[in-house]
């Protein structure tokens, strides 16, 4: 799956699609990162890992974009290749789907998930990424846009019948 | 869905949970730019806010932003109403300022190239683009106090630079404690940096003008050389708003109102998260002030060096500095009486009228200097305060021409092009870092201009003083 990118007069938006909910948010963060700079220059030299939260999907979605673009605009770190990551959700969340005890703590491989039930309360889900990359290098990689953030604008996750779909507008 | 007023206002009227009615100033031309464009329902969206008093305003240059609409002004009472990040801007205090010269066009007009060559090597500009100084945290806290004056103290510039800067370049009740280490860590490297995107340095042209007097005492005259610089907080300000924002959004359930949209999420300016980010904010407003400071102060000595002229030959001095992304607390009158309100300005400029106790005493009899950078290519606008504005817009105006076409339109609309060569051919030499960002800045790609000003001009929310025409530009 992949991303397209959306007409917005001031900033850029971005729609992307997943086959799984843990596919949507690795392809977010290539996306975000080829808005940036071209992937095909970076060699993995470095890895982080990151922890987010989320009072729901949406939020989720959105603080761990920021939290990637924060890694480049505050520790030069880029992306190059998809993340790996692995969702944690309390077990009070309800599967709308059949129900497997092994999944209630892990949501990676989610097909369903009854979104109503995590709205509004803060902190109910996490997720953990596992991120290999590079520094950026103004001699070897070129920055193609500034992104100044993500913002919560328009920010949607939701589920299509191919899988997952999100957005996402970035201020530039 | 919009109801017209008169030829410069559009009414957004009254419905679902709005609490005032919108106020769109534009002209059947500018409207239809405005086509399949959500402006309108964004300045809907800020009507349903707690607190907001008379109505949701949008300027003439309005377009879709995030949350709040770019250009839009908006008063909320400080008792009952909110404040928001995302009402300010991720650029805060993103503004302009414009410096007069002694200098004729005529008498430089072989050195453009070289000077802005010079520029282009003296001031950084670019994505991240990183100054010569790294600051110690402890110091980089004395700035987020002190703005502007911070500079003028560290020898960049000189204490009369401050008396026509906005709030003399400091704003009360900034609070480095209330700024993040990431933002503190953004911000370290980026003072005195020019930014990229629609960020410039421009060496403009008086071309026009309109009002003799207001033009006189602004130090105006035809054929003159004057320097505009449009620049912000960098990193440090977007972080802060990120970080306040976030904030907000996980505690809008606490509100005990639903919000439109995320990126709207405020706080209550009597509790603390907003009175935090109010501090914080401040805090950026000042960083952006010294900024734009230290750029000038490297504009001067760039043109006296490179004309070999002294400083009093150039005679380079600040007409005024002016910032279009803000939350402040002013006094307007709302049914007869004073009232004071957390103004929120985001990509709209203060505008003050003649006698306003915030001028500078060389401006208190003739108002406010309102300036409007247009894009590349087209020049600037220079326009004064008035009385309409003080009663009608919470003392704002427009803040540019406003973008038409989105990045990837522009960036389609000029492939195959030679912007440069275009830009020359406009008789404007450009310099800039990124490869993309002049296909992006193309004139097509924003409103026009005069028909932007025309609306404020005969809406009466500032007059037309001088037109300026660019010839040089530098951009990131």
């Amino acid at each position: 799956m992949g991303y397209r990118i959306l007409n917005h007069t001031a900033d850029i938006g971005v729609e992307v699609h997943g086959a799984t909910l843990a596919d949507l948010f690795s392809q977010a963060a290539s996306a975000l990162v080829d808005l940036l700079t071209d992937r095909n220059a970076l060699t993995v030299e470095t890895e982080r890992m990151i922890r987010v939260e989320g009072a729901d999907l949406e939020d989720l979605w959105i603080n761990y974009l920021r939290e990637i673009l924060y890694l480049f605009n505050g520790e030069n770190f880029l992306l190059k290749d998809i993340p790996e990551i692995t969702f944690n959700a309390p077990t009070n969340i309800q599967h709308s789907g059949t129900p497997n005890p092994t999944e209630t703590h892990n949501l990676s491989n989610l097909k369903e998930i009854n979104i109503n039930n995590a709205r509004g309360k803060a902190a109910e889900l996490s997720l953990e990424a596992s991120l290999r990359g590079a520094f950026y290098n103004p001699q070897r990689h070129t920055i193609k846009t500034e992104i100044k953030a993500v913002t919560y604008h328009h920010a949607e996750v939701k589920q299509t019948p191919e899988g997952w779909q999100g957005v996402f507008i970035v201020d530039v | 869905m919009l109801k017209k007023i008169d030829d410069c206002r559009w009414e957004v009227p009254m419905t679902g949970g709005m609490k005032v009615p919108g106020i769109i100033y534009t002209s059947e031309r500018l409207l239809k730019d405005m086509g399949g464009d959500e402006s309108q329902k964004q300045v809907a969206n800020v009507a349903h806010l707690p607190g907001i008093v008379k109505y949701s305003l949008a300027m003439p240059d309005v377009h879709w932003g995030y949350g709040f609409p770019i250009g839009g002004v908006a008063a909320f009472d400080m008792e009952t109403g909110i404040i928001s990040p995302g009402g300010v801007g991720y650029d805060i205090n993103c503004g302009c300022r414009l410096m007069t010269t002694r200098l004729a066009y005529d008498e430089i007009r072989g050195n453009i190239k070289e000077l802005v060559a010079a520029l282009f090597q003296n001031i950084p500009s670019g994505v991240g683009s990183k100054g010569d100084l790294k600051l110690s945290v402890k110091e980089e806290k004395k700035v987020l106090e002190e703005g502007a004056g911070w500079a003028v103290r560290q020898g960049f510039g000189r204490p009369e630079d401050l008396e026509t800067t906005e709030d003399g370049g400091r704003m009360a009740g900034a609070d480095p404690e209330k700024v993040s280490d990431r933002a503190l860590e953004r911000g370290r490297e980026q003072l005195g940096t020019l930014g990229s995107g629609n960020h410039f340095l421009e060496i403009e042209v008086v071309e026009e003008i309109f009002d003799p007097i207001a033009a006189v005492a602004f130090g105006l005259e035809l054929n003159q050389v004057v320097v505009m610089i449009h620049s912000g907080s960098r990193g440090l300000g977007y972080q802060v708003c990120d970080d306040y924002l976030a904030r907000m959004v996980k505690h809008s359930g606490e509100l005990g109102f639903s919000l439109p949209d995320r990126q709207l999420a405020c706080a209550f300016l009597k509790d603390r998260r907003g009175q935090d980010y109010y501090a914080a904010m401040a805090a950026a407003a000042n960083y952006a002030w010294a900024n734009r400071q230290m750029l000038m102060h490297w504009t001067r000595e760039t043109f006296e060096k490179t004309l070999r002229k002294s400083p009093r030959d150039v005679g380079m001095k600040l007409l005024y500095d002016v910032c279009h992304n803000i939350a402040k607390i002013e006094t307007f009158p709302v049914e007869g009486k004073e009232m004071q309100l957390c103004v929120h300005r985001k990509g709209a400029t203060r505008a003050l009228p003649p006698g306003h106790a915030a001028l500078p005493p060389a401006y208190l009899k003739i108002g406010q200097p309102v300036l409007i950078p247009g894009n590349m290519g087209t020049g600037s606008y220079v326009l004064v305060g008035t009385e309409k504005a003080y009663t009608d817009t919470f003392g704002s105006a427009c803040h540019g021409a406003g973008r038409v076409m989105s990045r990837t339109q522009a960036m389609k609309a000029s492939k195959g092009r030679s912007i440069h060569r275009e830009m020359a051919d406009l008789g404007v030499t450009v310099m800039a870092s990124g490869r993309g960002t002049l296909s992006e800045e193309i004139p097509a790609a924003y409103k026009n201009l005069d028909e932007v000003v025309a609306v404020v001009h005969r809406a009466g929310l500032a007059r037309k003083v001088a037109r300026l025409r660019a010839v040089g530009c530098i951009k990131g």
